[in-house]
């Protein structure tokens, strides 16, 4: 997806494909710029001013292909929606029952009382108190978690089959970042919804996501199971942020959490050096070249595609370095660096190493 | 969608953490702005017409000399016709005559000089007194901000025209008395919006940072407030132009303005409406040059706000 | 970043709050502006900051971790209590001796965007505090300015840029540069990397280490994000509500949490490993931080508290030291959680009121 600008077009999605099998949870991780966000909103429709190429196939049909109305028809009641700030996604004159219940007539034949109804009961799913009496407060009379769950109550009151939750929980504090994510994974499993969420918290998608898409400049560099991105990455992006968590291998104390063990904290955390690039200048090859500490030669020519790494290819990953360089730590890094140097090598050039 | 623009990342393993250089450009909100200006066709337009218009005022005396006819000389030969109507436009009067004989063109010249100073001194001092006004309002807030916020209310009820009447028959009409009234009348409104900019600033983390590292208030103020307010400043200064062009005009329009037999776009246009039928050139050539002028600033102040407009600056992407 | 804390004593301490209040009153009316209540923002607050160390401070939205650093960098006025400084009481004073303070007490803040005039040039803005204070000028101070740049990691070619031109991380390092102008002795940090993404993050953390290593630097750093704040910080103090409810060493708070907010704040810490993150049982608390203008009466956290009994309401906890804790461990309630205690068994006894509880798996342990 390519914005026109006055310096140029930028480029802020290069080349994503996804695909979700109904009733799971994908998580899609990646900083500013990465372009998970706009890559969710296009899929709706709800970016002007772009040009836009490739499929979004939903349910067999192409959301891009679609006509305005048809998809007006598709948001709310197939995919919704949950953005990260309630406070500007909740239309803040009208009453939150009054939001929902709207929302519900818009695609179904009820009548007012009918859709009240619907909005009482939906309130309380989400587990707000006094659902008969809040139905008529306005948004800014509730807190932030409160507010969340509102809008997931909006976003799923009409049984969608995917809900696309875009940093719900980022502007939240982490108790009630708990709750609502307990909330949603709940009703994920009672309602059997496929779930995106898009974030930039890596400690969210562990808990989340089944499945991992990893963006970086506009297009997927990894995507794996869960288990796959955290313990087997492949990709130096990956690498790289999985090693700036000062998190990483600690766990608070208990009885609320069985400990971790080793203990890196006092040490420096590995961050990946220089700043994620303008999308109007992308560099060549692979974009994360300038940054990446494992660089070979065939890295600033070619860009490399998403190929998978294993047989039944769920684990794929968009880099030049050989496939069964995954996982952390020093004895794999240094695979890498033998690797990378054996492609830098060639042309009699002796690098900086990472 | 909004855009991003950052530092590139260069190409590669410098030194662990540094800030990066761009391959992109480095502009400061200045130069956007000058840029955006530039690229203005009506902005350019009206800033040649501006420039002409100055050119004129400053070289009245040399129109003067080149035509022969002082602006007060009154030609009752050449000048007038056989039953004293005034003589249109021809090779010795190039705009024709006024009532009296008098060369319109180079009463024209010499009044841009009135219209142009009048306009820029009392914008100046409008610009001036409300920016300072508002500052102290906005920043100091209670005791003082109620004081001279309601000062400005006050002022902003006058009835105009009524007190400008009134001022004039008492004091008697003259150039600095309209700039004062014309100075007293604009600052109310400017100060009002600056005020507001600086009720607004004064929150920014950047003047609590200020603060932490010692900064008083003056200095506050002044190197981290004004710079702030520059652009609007600029926006509302080079508007505030045409309104006082017109405001002095009007005045003189009436009569309280300057002195006859000082030339003046105004007064020569007060004049001349009962000559319309009979002396179109005695009308149309002062109301064009007003009209042109006001409109060229006019145009101008809105091509600089446009340029200087915070939604065209950056704004960055976050998540 | 962090050396074993030194020995507490008061020679060691930097700097010292004594029963700090801080309320803003809310005020009605046009003309006579009545008091109509009073967001109690920090509520008595006794801390020490000790030479060298890093003080991480947390809690969430609304507990006064911010409004208390800012009463430590001395940007507010206190309501009551005392500010001790290097020995000094800096409670109230004038403004000329108050700058002269600035020159040992800096403050990092939050937001890159907004705390950098985006009028100003970079190398005016980290240079304003040594023009304020007279410490350098013209060339000399360009130099300085310059050396500081190259410091934090800056190119001191950009010394004519304006902030708009730099990105998130790299205003923050013009923020620490500006902080860092004045040669201080202690620098409160505001949420320093809270704003920024994860890869920056890191570059951050790791440069404020190496300041302090190089510079001598005593911090105290508040933060949100709990993994962050056991990153950096030699001892951390919990708030809640404008009131310290525990203070420990890092890894004591961590392994031996006394105070139940203290548990469910660490309950809740996403952790970044799927396999962890499923075994682990966590505590909800239900509800929402109440608002600081009406807290609770006796131990603010009671209504939310799985272990809230008659004497919580009724009486406030005092900040002490409890039997069997380490040197330095305080905590302020009635009935601290025991070593062996399971809060999600103590929510379920105590029925319906507080605590929702999700026991994923249950094993407690090892990995």
């Amino acid at each position: 997806m390519t914005f026109p600008t006055p310096d140029g077009p930028l480029e802020a999605v290069r080349g994503v494909d996804l695909d979700v099998p109904s009733g799971t949870v994908v998580g899609v991780v990646g900083e500013s710029g990465s372009g998970k966000s706009v890559t969710m909103l296009s899929m709706l429709g709800l970016i002007q001013g772009a040009q836009v190429s490739g499929q979004a196939l939903f349910e067999g049909r192409d959301l891009l292909g679609m006509s305005a109305s048809e998809l007006r028809k598709v948001r709310g009641a197939r995919i919704a929606m949950v953005f990260q700030d309630p406070l500007s996604s909740l239309h803040p004159h009208y009453r939150v029952g009054w939001q929902i219940a709207e929302m519900i007539r818009a695609h179904e034949p009820v009548s007012r009382a009918q859709a009240r109804r619907r909005a009482v009961e939906l309130l309380a799913m989400v587990g707000i108190p006094q659902p008969e009496q809040r139905v008529d407060d306005y948004p800014h009379q509730f807190s932030g978690g409160m507010r969340q769950r509102v809008m997931i109550a909006m976003a799923l009151a009409l049984h969608p089959r995917l809900l696309i939750a875009d940093e719900p929980t980022t502007a939240l504090d982490v108790t009630v970042q708990l709750q609502i994510l307990d909330l949603l994974r709940r009703l994920q499993a009672e309602l059997d919804t496929a779930v995106i969420i898009v974030t930039h918290d890596l400690g969210v998608i562990a808990e989340m996501a089944q499945e991992v898409l990893v963006m970086y400049a506009g297009q997927v560099v990894e995507r794996a199971s869960r288990r796959g991105i955290y313990r087997h990455p492949h990709h130096p992006y990956t690498r790289g942020l999985l090693g700036s968590l000062p998190a990483r291998a600690e766990l608070p104390g208990r009885p609320h959490a069985p400990l971790g063990a080793e203990r890196g904290r006092r040490d420096r955390l590995t961050p990946i050096p220089g700043q994620p690039p303008s999308l109007l200048h992308v560099p060549s090859g692979c974009p994360f070249h300038p940054r990446c500490p494992f660089v070979m030669d065939v890295c600033r020519r070619k860009p490399p595609e998403l190929r998978p790494l294993d047989a039944d290819g769920s684990h794929r990953s968009a880099c030049w370095l050989p496939v069964d360089l995954v996982g952390l730590g020093p004895e794999v890094d240094g695979r890498r660096q033998a690797a990378a140097e054996a492609g830098r090598a060639r042309l009699g050039r002796s690098q900086e190493a990472g | 969608m909004r855009e991003e623009r950052m530092a590139i990342g260069e190409p590669v393993l410098v030194a662990e953490e540094t800030g990066i250089e761009p391959g992109v450009v480095a502009r400061g909100p200045w130069r956007l702005a000058w840029e955006r200006l530039r690229r203005d066709r009506a902005a350019i337009a009206s800033a040649a017409f501006i420039i002409f218009i100055s050119l004129v005022a400053v070289g009245a005396p040399l129109i003067a000399h080149l035509t022969g006819h002082p602006p007060d000389a009154q030609y009752r030969e050449t000048g007038l016709s056989i039953n004293g109507i005034p003589v249109g436009p021809n090779r010795t009067f190039l705009f024709g005559t006024d009532e009296l004989g008098r060369d319109v063109l180079v009463r024209v010249a010499y009044g841009a000089r009135i219209s142009l100073l009048v306009g820029v001194v009392a914008s100046a001092l409008a610009v001036l007194t409300g920016v300072v006004v508002g500052m102290c309002a906005g920043y100091f807030g209670t005791t003082v901000d109620t004081l001279l916020a309601r000062s400005m209310d006050v002022i902003l009820s006058f009835p105009l025209l009524l007190f400008a009447i009134a001022l004039v028959t008492v004091v008697g009409p003259s150039l600095p008395l309209s700039v004062a009234i014309i100075a007293f009348f604009s600052w109310a409104p400017v100060g009002r919006v600056v005020r507001g900019q600086v009720l607004s600033l004064r929150e920014k983390e950047f003047i609590e940072a200020a603060r932490a590292v010692g900064a008083s208030d003056l200095r506050i103020l002044i190197v981290d407030i004004l710079p702030n307010l520059a652009a609007q400043i600029i926006v509302y200064a080079t508007l505030l132009v045409p309104l006082s062009i017109v405001f002095e005009a009007t005045l003189s329009f009436l009569g309280l303005g300057v002195v006859p037999p000082t030339p003046e776009w105004g007064s020569m246009l007060a004049e001349a409406v009962s000559y319309y039928q009979v002396a179109w050139w005695y009308v149309a050539f002062p109301g064009a040059a007003l009209l042109f002028t006001t409109l060229a600033f006019n145009i101008l102040g809105d091509s600089v706000r446009d340029a200087v407009d915070p939604r065209g600056e950056r704004m960055f992407v976050r998540g | 970043m962090r050396s074993s804390p030194p020995p507490a004593g008061d020679d060691q301490t930097l700097l010292r709050l004594e029963e700090v209040v801080k309320h803003f009153p809310i005020r009605r009316g046009v003309v006579l502006r009545r008091e109509v209540g009073r967001v109690r923002a920090v509520d008595g607050v006794s801390l020490e900051v000790r030479r060298g160390e890093t003080l991480g401070l947390v809690g969430e939205t609304g507990c006064g971790k911010s409004t208390l650093a800012r009463c430590m960098a001395r940007l507010h006025e206190l309501t009551s209590g005392r500010v001790v400084f290097d020995g000094r009481d800096i409670s109230r004073l004038p403004q000329r001796q108050l700058r002269r303070l600035r020159t040992d007490l800096q403050m990092i803040f939050q937001d890159p965007y907004n705390s950098l005039n985006p009028r100003r040039r970079v190398g005016s803005i980290i240079g304003d505090p040594l023009a304020i204070h007279g410490l350098a000028d013209g060339a000399e101070r360009r130099r300085r300015v310059q050396e500081l740049m190259a410091q934090v990691g800056l190119n001191p070619e950009h010394y004519n840029r304006f902030p708009a031109e730099f990105s998130g991380g790299q205003r923050q390092r013009i923020g620490i540069a500006r902080a860092l102008a004045l040669r201080p002795r202690l620098v409160v940090c505001d949420e320093p990397v809270s704003a920024l993404d994860v890869s920056i993050q890191a570059q951050i953390l790791n440069l404020l280490a190496d300041l302090q290593g190089q510079l001598g630097l005593t911090y105290v750093f508040i933060a949100h994000d709990l993994s962050v704040v056991r990153h950096v910080s030699t001892r951390i103090a919990v708030m809640y509500l404008g009131k310290i409810v525990e203070v420990a060493e890092t890894e004591d708070l961590f392994t031996r949490p006394r105070h139940p907010y203290t548990c469910a704040l660490l309950s809740a810490i996403p952790i970044p490993d799927p396999d962890l993150a499923d075994r682990r049982a966590r505590l909800l608390l239900t509800g929402d931080v109440p608002s600081p203008v009406n807290p609770p009466t006796g131990c603010r956290f009671h209504p939310r508290c799985p272990k809230a009994r008659e004497r919580c309401r009724r009486e406030e906890p005092r900040l002490e030291p409890r039997a069997g804790d380490q040197e330095g461990h305080a905590t302020a309630c009635h009935y601290p959680v025991e070593p062996d205690e399971d809060l999600a068994q103590a929510a379920r006894v105590r029925e319906g009121t507080v605590g929702e509880v999700k026991d994923a798996g249950g094993t407690h342990g090892d990995r």
